[in-house]
């Protein structure tokens, strides 16, 4: 490989030789986020050319700098109801991992459970859980229950599949070794098919800390009275489509930043995958 | 050497040879095992009336076609299978479960890709509930005598087939086991790295005067590791015939000239390989 940059080429070099490939990985990822960069800032060349070119008024259209400034001008009051609405995010993306990891293990370690509960999961995947809100609103009542709540079943599938499908892909030929070396079910499963199983688990976390991002923001729109979903639902209200940008801009920061941190826990604890 | 076993003898010829010494107790017996799979369009018989002992610090190969029920019969010592009829011995009592006091090696190295080579050899260990810390001296010293030294804080990946093969053997053997089981260890690798790994296999049990069984559908292969070769029909799989291999150690490979062509010669005789 021929490397222009100096300083990252003796980085790859030096990282090279321990033979862990950690340097092109962190490169790898710097320039993906420089990819990132650029497409934004081309979505935003082109938000403005539409603006420039048909005319569009700024009730139904603010521009890029409009909405910038709103969102420096209002940034105390997103900041607090950030807070509001990660907190419904953390919740239920929390008992998501908690409840989801559980099933899944009791479905990979019984066909029993399997045979109950994979139908009816699949099944509820048919429900579209966007229209059970108003149900929430009802049974929880306007508030972060409600929210999280939301949060918590749009995000909880992802998980017990990816874990269920993880656990159950390790090959059978390590328990029979596992066997023969004294193992029981509990080590070969904490020392075989646990950490076999991180890799697959956290696609399934990833998928989840988006869908409870989307759950979180649902549940505001319908019952909320605080957080980025309700800011943007009082903006299109009062016809104040800057504040809604505004809240869907912090929205989209907070998706990120989410996303991104969930990969950066999946490579500190995958870490043997790092250089595939 | 050996004028007993000569290519002119008949097939029962070769079966009288099969009379192990009797002052050496069997630590494996299998008394007229049979192993029926039943199947939608009925029983298929894999093993019928397979009748052989192991005996101490004897190295004993098994070769035989694809399907003829050798590694059934690795997988039967190893108590991770049953027979359907007649027993398996060990140690003069029926088996009960994985022989955990067996060493076992596998086709595939089954290394675990987020241990290290010495913390894969000292699986052997942690599988067994006890510390793996206690034996590292050990471990690290088996690795030396595989060729491995310096490559103890290697990752799996960061290794090549063979040297994870080394390691895979090395975790078989660090708990000194009663009887080394290796079905078909070396038959994913490339001819070179094979040849290779046979020649320190063939030292590590001749040193040791281990006890070990391998199961190959090398020809070769089984000759020149084996004190003694059993020949297996295809199924239902079947005894054919046992030969000793009257040949001092070490060894040449059988294709380089020496006592042991005649010994293959015979086996492929015997398994309707011969070509004229």
């Amino acid at each position: 490989m021929v490397d222009t940059d100096v300083i990252s080429g003796s980085l790859v070099s030096r990282r090279d030789l321990s033979g862990s490939g950690t340097g092109r990985r962190v490169r790898s990822a710097a320039s993906s986020l420089g990819w990132l960069v650029l497409g934004i800032v081309l979505c935003i060349i082109i938000w403005q050319l539409i603006i420039v070119f048909t005319g569009v008024k700024p009730v139904t259209l603010p521009s890029p700098l409009d909405v910038t400034k709103r969102t420096w001008a209002l940034r105390a009051e997103l900041w607090t109801n950030m807070i509001v609405t990660l907190k419904a995010i953390l919740i239920g993306y929390g008992l998501a991992i908690v409840v989801g990891v559980l099933v899944a293990v009791a479905v990979a370690f019984s066909k029993t459970v399997e045979k109950l509960v994979y139908p009816l999961l699949v099944l509820t995947q048919a429900v579209p859980k966007i229209a059970v809100a108003p149900l929430f609103l009802v049974w929880f009542g306007f508030g972060i229950e409600m929210t999280s709540l939301m949060a918590f079943v749009l995000c909880v599938f992802p998980v017990v599949i990816n874990t269920a499908l993880g656990l159950k892909e390790l090959n059978p030929k390590y328990v029979r070794l596992g066997s023969i070396m004294g193992g029981n079910r509990m080590r070969i499963f904490i020392r075989m098919r646990l950490p076999a199983a991180a890799s697959a688990m956290f696609a399934g976390f990833g998928l989840a800390i988006t869908f409870a991002t989307i759950g979180a923001v649902v549940g505001e729109l319908v019952a909320g009275t605080q957080g980025l979903g309700y800011m943007a639902n009082e903006g299109a209200g009062n016809l104040d489509t800057t504040l809604t940008f505004a809240a869907v801009v912090v929205l989209s920061i907070l998706g990120i930043v989410l996303f991104y941190l969930v990969q950066a826990v999946e490579y500190a604890v995958v870490w043997w995958n790092r250089g595939r | 050497m050996s004028a007993t076993v000569q290519s002119s003898n008949t097939r029962d010829g070769v079966m009288t040879q099969s009379d192990q010494p009797l002052d050496l107790a069997p630590v494996i017996g299998f008394e007229h095992v049979g192993k029926t799979y039943s199947t939608r369009t009925g029983g298929v018989v894999a093993l019928e009336d397979v009748d052989f002992s192991v005996n101490e610090g004897e190295f004993l190969t098994i070769v035989g076609p694809s399907g003829c029920g050798k590694s059934t019969l690795l997988s039967m010592m190893a108590g991770l299978d049953s027979p359907t009829s007649g027993d398996v011995k060990y140690k003069g009592d029926r088996l009960h479960g994985p022989a955990t006091d067996c060493g076992m090696v596998f086709q595939e190295d089954l290394l675990l890709d987020w241990r290290t080579a010495i913390n894969n050899v000292l699986l052997q260990f942690d599988m067994r509930g006890q510390k793996g810390k206690p034996h590292r001296d050990e471990a690290s010293a088996l690795l030396a005598r595989v060729g491995l030294k310096g490559f103890e804080n290697k990752l799996p990946r960061e290794l090549s087939g063979g040297m994870r093969q080394r390691v895979a053997l090395c975790r078989a053997l660090v708990h000194q086991p009663d009887v080394m089981l290796l079905d078909e260890p070396f038959s994913a690798l490339d001819a070179m790295t094979r040849e290779d790994l046979n020649f320190l296999l063939a030292d590590l049990m001749a040193s040791e005067k281990r006890t070990a069984v391998l199961v190959t559908h090398s020809v070769e292969e089984a000759v020149f590791l084996g004190d003694r070769v059993i020949v297996m029909s295809p199924r239902p799989g079947r005894i054919t015939a046992q030969i000793t291999i009257d040949a001092p150690r070490p060894r040449v490979w059988p294709s380089e000239g020496g006592d042991l062509q005649r010994y293959v010669r015979k086996v492929r005789e015997i398994l309707g390989m011969e070509h004229s």
